[in-house]
């Protein structure tokens, strides 16, 4: 990962979003280009746990559905080929051990004092502290981690756009940090156009979307 | 245990670990490893009689009594006692069922255990499995190729049709569908779950606006819209205003470019999966520009205009697009019938030139009104109606805002110019911060050539002694009769082919098409007196739009006219040429005569002062001194300037362009008939 200056790699999106009615769970991957572009749009129709499956699965079922059902199969049948995959919900990078490209979690900066991060994050940050400072030329600046403690929990990375959108913290699986400094560039440039956040809202739109208007998701 | 209560023990497999509560040391439990614990979940439930189920969705109103408890475990793995009396009763997959669920025990280890049931039935409840695993749901949509602007047919997998059907309706062996060859070729198909499926179109399809890079924040990107084309940033603010009123009236200055605005909106609307059907009503004579600016400005939104034969109206009417297009007249028709026009959802409706609908008991702007009952947002479209009519505005706001009920609000212009401020957006050319070419109004007051005058003369001297005749009976209409007969001779005098503003406009023309430029010239009288002066005009090439030239022709007028440079003049009546179409290429604009209402006159002259123009924008305004048309000219004048002493900016027309009785048989030195009370 070395000369990126004519490489533009698509990035996929997965993404878990609820049926209008609440009941059933979509599972959506987005593919898009480097100029945000959507390439490819891969949905499941929804899963409906009955209240008995909500129950035995219990606190796991949105994890079980995500991972075992929807992100494993939605992610392998992508044909445009993702250089890696971006997900908003930490627990969602355990679909790393289901796919061979990696799989970063990416956020919102937090205001010190509403910091959800948990135990376990802050156990993997003290096996990988973040140490980079570079800056892909015209992209987005990785903030060291010694400036921003309060907000930039041990093992995040944050990024900061010089096109103003809102600063974004993005880690990974254990293991995976190798994958995460060489796709960094390609983050950066990325983020210097397109907030990294925001194709899950269109994933969100799309999915609302949907289950108004295709009896395939009422 | 309960007294009265029968006993029932019952072997079976407790509920699944939850696999995220377990540590790597309980994973292995009663022989089973997690991942076949998951295999493998189960639950019991108590099979009752449906009929003394009392569901109410999914809860039950009285519950049967029912307990039941963990007795016994098999196994030396236990994790927790999970001895409960506090069951759920939960519905089950079959419909005779209840599931009999203990949340505590759900996080048990899989052993093999007994539970003791009792039950006030007396037929004691059976223990079934009722159990369903999740399975992985269907994937549907696909890579992008581009908008498809229809819905996608699947072919069958293995079918004969996909085996080698050509588009004749022949296989590829040139025999009819259905051929054995490719029946025997064919791979046998697979039962379809969804056997509709075909007829859907795919999510991608759905929902390619949606999946865009959000719009407003990128208008300005290079690529967004095609042509290197950037909206003003007062047309971002007028974007971002009409996204935020769901029923506004945008009422900028013509020429700033409303049509774009609303476009730009409604694609955002479309882009955030908020548009679905939208519905835009226009003069018939603009038609034409909404179909090319939506091309132009959103050319993802499929546009269809709704015209023609009521059996093609029909057609369109049902055609997959994005945004229908129709005008006032056809939509009246097909409201007042049972067409397609109905029963579609339409999310969105815009009123374009919406002083179309100022009379709200006019049969159009009840079938506007009807046709946007359910839309989301309403949008109206004017340049002009504040300036013009106060009761324009109680109309129109009856169709974008039903609620806001003005009637009450139409007798005072200020009251009501409160009551819809916050629903309408006015900029005029002089506020935005955008460097309009100059404009320049120069009112010509010619004299009447010396035949022309004496036909004047002789038609007014014949025409007052004619109403004077007339006595009591004299009417409006005699009055209006003889100013249009007056009127025409200003403009062209039959009888000696004379006209002096046909000299004017000659010698003018002369000079501005030496120029390399352009001209309009506007007639509320274009058969009468355009039609007349068009011969003596010939070397310039005239084009011709008014109400008898067709629609498809008045788009080939516009384009020939804008694009080519051998018409240096375009011939228009101010009513059919006066509304929405841009004309850019002309820089001059000749009023050969004026309507009534200036406001009709302004719009006329914003053909060519707009955006896009280039060159500084003459207006002439040719008047006839010492006739009627200089009279007409005081009076309104005088009222105009009244009226905005006392009201400011909101005029109404109807007190200003309306004459009174008094005003009208003045201009003839005439009294109107008294009317006598009788008692």
């Amino acid at each position: 990962m070395t000369s990126r200056n004519n490489y533009s790699p698509n990035i996929a999106y997965f993404a878990m979003r609820r049926t209008i009615d609440s009941e059933g769970h979509i599972g959506a991957a987005l593919v898009v280009d480097g100029k945000g572009i959507p390439t490819e749009f891969r949905c499941t129709v929804p899963v409906r746990p009955t209240a008995v499956q909500t129950a035995l699965y219990g606190a796991s079922i949105r994890d079980f559905i995500a991972l075992e059902l929807c992100g494993h199969q939605l992610l392998q049948v992508l044909t445009t080929s993702p250089a890696f995959c971006l997900v908003e919900s930490e627990p969602e990078l355990n679909l790393q051990t289901y796919i061979s490209i990696p799989v970063f979690h990416v956020r919102r900066v937090i205001s010190p004092g509403r910091s959800d991060i948990g135990e376990g994050d802050r156990r993997r940050g003290s096996q990988y502290r973040q140490t980079l400072q570079s800056r892909q030329p015209g992209g987005a600046s990785v903030v060291p981690n010694d400036e921003h403690d309060e907000e930039t929990p041990e093992g995040y990375i944050r990024l900061d756009s010089p096109a103003n959108f809102a600063p974004t913290l993005v880690n990974c699986c254990p293991g995976w940090e190798r994958s995460l400094q060489d796709f960094l560039p390609d983050l950066q440039l990325f983020f210097s156009t397109i907030d990294l956040i925001e194709p899950f809202e269109r994933i969100t739109a799309g999915c609302r979307l949907l289950s108004q208007q295709d009896e395939r998701f009422k | 245990m309960l007294k009265g209560f029968r006993q029932k023990v019952v072997r079976g497999l407790l509920p699944l670990p939850n696999p995220k509560t377990l540590d790597s040391s309980e994973t292995a439990l009663g022989g089973m490893s997690l991942s076949e614990a998951v295999s493998f979940p189960a639950l019991y439930a108590l099979e009752l009689p449906d009929a003394v189920l009392p569901w109410h969705g999914d809860r039950l109103i009285k519950p049967p009594h029912v307990v039941a408890q963990v007795v016994e475990f098999e196994g030396s793995s236990i994790i927790g006692a999970g001895i409960s009396e506090e069951f759920q009763l939960l519905r089950a997959s079959r419909p005779d069922t209840i599931g009999l669920f203990d949340e505590h025990s759900v996080l048990m280890s899989p052993q093999l255990a007994s539970l003791k049931v009792e039950s006030d039935f007396e037929k004691l409840p059976e223990i079934v499995d009722f159990f369903d695993e999740l399975l992985p749901p269907q994937v549907l949509g696909r890579v992008f190729e581009g908008p498809s602007r229809t819905p996608r047919r699947e072919s069958s997998p293995g079918s004969v049709g996909s085996e080698g059907q050509h588009k004749s309706g022949r296989c590829r062996h040139g025999l009819r569908f259905g051929c054995g060859i490719c029946k025997a070729n064919s791979t046998p198909q697979r039962p379809r779950r969804r056997p509709t499926r075909s007829s859907v179109p795919d999510v991608f399809d759905q929902l390619r606006f949606v999946l865009q890079p959000p719009l407003l924040e990128r208008l300005h990107v290079p690529g967004v819209i095609p042509d290197g084309r950037s909206p003003y940033p007062f047309q971002v603010e007028g974007i971002q205003w009409l996204l935020e009123h769901p029923e506004g009236l945008l009422a900028d200055e013509m020429g700033l470019g409303k049509t774009m605005q609303a476009i730009l909106a409604m694609r955002v609307l479309f882009n955030r999966g908020e548009l679905r059907q939208a519905l835009v009503v226009a003069p018939a004579s603009v038609g034409a520009t909404w179909e090319r600016e939506i091309a132009a400005w959103a050319p993802e939104l499929a546009s269809v205009r709704v015209q023609g034969s009521q059996a093609d109206r029909d057609s369109q009417w049902r055609a997959p697009a994005e945004v229908h297009i129709v005008s006032y007249e056809s939509l009246r028709s097909d409201m007042q019938r049972a067409s397609p026009a109905g029963s579609i959802p339409f999310d969105l409706c815009i009123a374009d030139e919406a002083q179309k609908i100022k009379n709200p008991a006019a049969a159009v702007s009840g079938a506007v009104r009807s046709v946007s009952a359910k839309c989301q947002r309403r949008w109206a479209l004017t340049g002009t109606p504040l300036e013009n009519s106060a009761s324009d505005a109680v109309s129109i706001f009856s169709y974008i805002s039903p609620g806001l009920r003005l009637e009450a609000h139409s007798q005072s212009p200020q009251t009501l110019r409160r009551a819809i401020s916050p629903h309408s957006l006015r900029r005029t050319k002089n506020e935005v911060d955008l460097q309009f070419p100059e404009l320049r109004h120069d009112v010509h007051w010619l004299e009447l050539s010396p035949r022309q005058r004496q036909a004047y003369q002789a038609a007014e001297t014949e025409g007052i002694l004619g109403l004077r005749e007339m006595g009591f009976g004299v009417t409006r209409v005699h009055i209006f009769a003889l100013i249009t007969k007056l009127k025409l001779i200003c403009n062209y005098d039959e009888t000696s082919r004379q006209s002096c503003k046909l000299d004017f406009l000659q010698d003018s023309l002369d000079e501005i098409t030496a120029n390399g430029e352009k001209a309009l010239i506007f007639s509320q009288y274009p058969h009468e007196s355009l039609s007349k002066v068009a011969g003596t005009l010939e070397r310039f090439n005239p084009l011709r739009f008014d109400g008898s030239v067709s629609a498809r022709r008045r788009e080939q007028i516009v384009d020939q006219f804008q694009q080519r440079d051998e018409n240096d003049i375009l011939l228009m009546g101010i009513r059919s040429g006066g509304m929405g179409i841009t004309l850019t290429r002309a820089n001059h604009v000749f009023h050969f005569d004026h309507w009534w209402n200036p406001a009709i006159v302004d719009q006329g002259s914003a053909r060519v002062h707009r955006i896009g123009q280039q060159r500084s924008v003459f207006i002439h305004s040719l008047y006839t001194r010492d006739t009627i048309e200089e009279r007409i000219d005081a009076i309104l004048s005088r009222k105009r300037q009244l009226f905005q002493d006392v009201f400011g900016e909101l005029e109404d027309d109807k007190v200003v362009t309306r004459f009174s009785d008094e005003e009208l048989f003045g201009l003839f030195g005439l009294e109107p008939p008294k009317v006598v009370q009788h008692r």
